[in-house]
C-alpha cells in the first residue's frame, strides 16, 4: 500500500511537470504563430461545437432570467411608467422641431445642389449566447458567415453604441471581442481631434491619447469613431471623456468611459464593414447611428431590421 | 477513483459547467462563480493525481478555445496548477461542505492570480484589464458558495461512476 502510493506519487510531478511544458509549448506557438490562421481555425471549430449547446441553453435559461427580472422590477414599474410618459411628450415636441430643421435643410441641399456621400452599410442583429468565462468581455452571437459575418467586422449595441469588433467566426455563430478587451486601439474624433483609444489593465476605463492635439478636453465630451479609422464607420458614438484633460505639450491623454453595457448586452448589430457587395445577405441596410437609450428590441429577424430602420430614422436628428 | 470513466465524469462536468456559466450567469451582474475551476478542485478531491491534473488541462483548454480572447493554453496551465496544488493541500480539505468551499474558494484565488500574472507575462495585458475587482473579489467569493453547494452531488457523481465501473 506504502508502496503504491509512493509510486503514485512520483508520477504525479512528471505528470503535472510534463502539462505545464505543453501548456508553455502551446502558448508560445499560439503568440508566434499569431498570424498563421492555424489556432483560428482550432478555436473556429471549438465554437461550432460549443456554440449550438449554448444556444439550447440560453433558449431554457433566458425565459426563466427574464421571469426572474420583471419579478424584481415590478415595484419600480409605474414610476418608470411615469418618467417615460413624460419623456415621450418631451421628445415629441423636440420632434417637431427637429422635422421643421430638417424640411428647410433639404430646402437648402436642393438650392446648393449638394450631394452627399451615401455609404450605405449593412447591419445584421444577432443574438448573444453566452460568454465562456465570467470575467471575461467576449462573447458569442449566433450570426456567422452563413450571415455574411467576417473577422474585423464592427459590432455596435441597439442603440448605435460602439461594442467591439468579431474576432472569430464559424458557419452560425461568431465572438466578438469588446474594445475595452481588443488590444488594438480604435481611432476616434473628440472635440474635432484624432486620438487613438485603447484598453488598461486593471480599468473598465479605456485611455485616450492624442498626439496633436490643439486644445483640452472636457468631461463629458463626446467620444465617436473618427473617419480616419479603417476597421470602424465613421461617427458612431463611443463613449465620453470622464474628467478634464489638459494639453501636456502637443499630447493630451484622457479617460474615457464606455457608452455600451457590455456586461448586459442581449443583442448587438453586427456591420458590414466596409462596405462589401455580395458579402452574405444581412437583414437590414441602413445608413445612420441609432442612439435611443431605452428602446425596446425584439430578435426576429425582418421585423428587427425593419424597427431598426425606423428607430434610426427616427432617432437621428436627436443624436446630432 | 482510478478510471477514465472519472476522466470522462471530470470533462463532461466541465462542459456542463462551461455552459451554464455563459448562458446562466451572464444574467447576473454580481453572481458570477468559474464554475470550471469548481470542478477541476473537485475533481481533484475524487480522481487519481494524474488522472485530476489531466482534467484540469483539458478543461482549460476547453475554455481557452471557447474564450477566444486569451492565448491558447493560458487556462490549460493555470487549471492545471490549481489540480496539482488542489492535490497536494486536499487533505485540508475535510468531509464538511463548508470546509470545500472554503477550500475550493482559496484556490479560486490562486487560481485567479496565477491566470492574470502569467497573462500579462504573455502580452495579455489588453485582454485582462478591466474587471479586477471582480475577478480577485466576487469570482472566488462565489466559488466558495458554488463548492460548497456542488461538493456532495459531484463527490455522488463520482462514487457513482466508480461503482459502475
Amino acid at each position: 500500500m506504502m508502496l503504491d502510493r509512493e509510486t503514485r506519487r512520483d508520477r504525479t510531478l512528471p505528470t503535472f511537470i510534463s502539462l505545464v511544458i505543453f501548456a508553455f509549448v502551446l502558448m508560445t506557438f499560439d503568440v508566434r504563430a499569431a498570424e498563421t490562421d492555424l489556432a483560428a481555425r482550432v478555436r473556429s471549430g471549438a465554437l461550432t461545437l460549443i456554440a449550438p449547446l449554448q444556444r439550447v441553453s440560453a433558449f431554457v435559461i433566458d425565459p426563466i432570467a427574464d421571469l426572474l427580472d420583471s419579478l424584481s422590477g415590478l415595484a419600480t414599474l409605474r414610476a418608470e411608467n411615469a418618467a417615460l410618459r413624460s419623456e415621450v411628450a418631451r421628445l415629441q415636441a423636440e420632434l417637431a422641431g427637429v422635422e421643421d430643421d430638417q424640411a428647410r435643410l433639404l430646402v437648402l441641399e436642393q438650392i446648393y445642389d449638394l450631394q452627399l456621400e451615401d455609404a450605405a452599410t449593412a447591419r445584421t442583429p444577432a443574438n448573444v449566447l453566452g460568454r465562456p468565462d465570467p470575467t471575461e468581455s467576449s462573447f458569442v452571437v449566433d450570426k456567422g458567415t452563413d450571415q455574411g459575418v467576417a473577422v474585423g467586422h464592427p459590432v455596435v449595441d441597439q442603440h448605435g453604441y460602439v461594442v467591439g469588433r468579431v474576432t472569430e467566426v464559424s458557419g452560425g455563430f461568431a465572438t466578438v471581442v469588446p474594445i475595452s478587451q481588443d488590444r488594438e486601439g480604435v481611432t476616434v474624433l473628440v472635440g474635432g481631434q484624432n486620438g487613438i483609444l485603447s484598453s488598461q489593465l486593471g480599468s473598465d476605463l479605456l485611455l485616450l491619447e492624442v498626439f496633436d492635439a490643439v486644445e483640452p478636453l472636457r468631461a463629458g465630451d463626446l467620444v465617436v469613431t473618427s473617419a480616419v479609422s479603417i476597421d470602424f464607420p465613421a461617427g458612431l458614438a463611443v463613449g465620453e471623456i470622464v474628467e478634464d484633460a489638459g494639453l501636456e505639450g502637443t499630447a493630451l491623454s484622457a479617460q474615457v468611459s464606455l457608452f455600451a453595457d457590455i456586461n448586459t448586452l442581449r443583442v448587438v448589430l453586427i456591420i458590414t464593414w466596409p462596405p462589401e457587395p455580395g458579402i452574405g445577405d444581412p437583414v437590414t441596410t441602413t445608413t445612420t447611428t441609432t442612439t435611443v437609450p431605452g428602446a425596446t428590441t425584439s430578435t426576429t429577424g425582418g421585423e428587427w431590421g425593419a424597427f431598426a430602420a425606423s428607430l434610426s430614422r427616427w432617432a437621428w436628428p436627436f443624436w446630432r | 477513483m482510478g478510471s477514465v470513466r472519472g476522466l470522462l465524469i471530470s470533462l463532461g462536468l466541465a462542459i456542463l459547467a462551461l455552459i451554464v456559466q455563459a448562458t446562466l450567469f451572464r444574467r447576473f451582474e454580481f453572481v458570477t462563480p468559474d464554475l470550471v475551476v469548481v470542478v477541476v478542485i473537485l475533481g481533484s478531491l475524487n480522481l487519481r493525481p494524474e488522472l485530476a491534473l489531466v482534467a484540469g488541462f483539458i478543461a482549460g483548454l476547453l475554455v481557452d478555445v471557447s474564450v477566444g480572447t486569451t492565448v491558447l493554453g493560458l487556462r490549460a496551465l493555470t487549471y492545471t496548477a490549481i489540480a496539482f496544488i488542489a492535490i497536494q493541500t486536499r487533505s485540508r480539505a475535510d468531509s464538511s461542505p463548508l470546509a470545500v468551499g472554503v477550500w475550493a474558494g482559496l484556490l479560486t484565488l490562486v487560481s485567479v492570480a496565477f491566470f492574470l500574472m502569467v497573462g500579462v507575462l504573455f502580452g495579455q495585458s489588453a485582454e485582462l484589464g478591466g474587471q479586477v475587482f471582480r475577478r480577485l473579489v466576487q469570482v472566488p467569493l462565489a466559488n466558495v458558495v458554488a463548492a460548497g453547494i456542488l461538493a456532495v452531488p459531484i463527490t455522488r457523481l463520482y462514487q457513482l461512476g466508480a461503482r459502475r465501473s
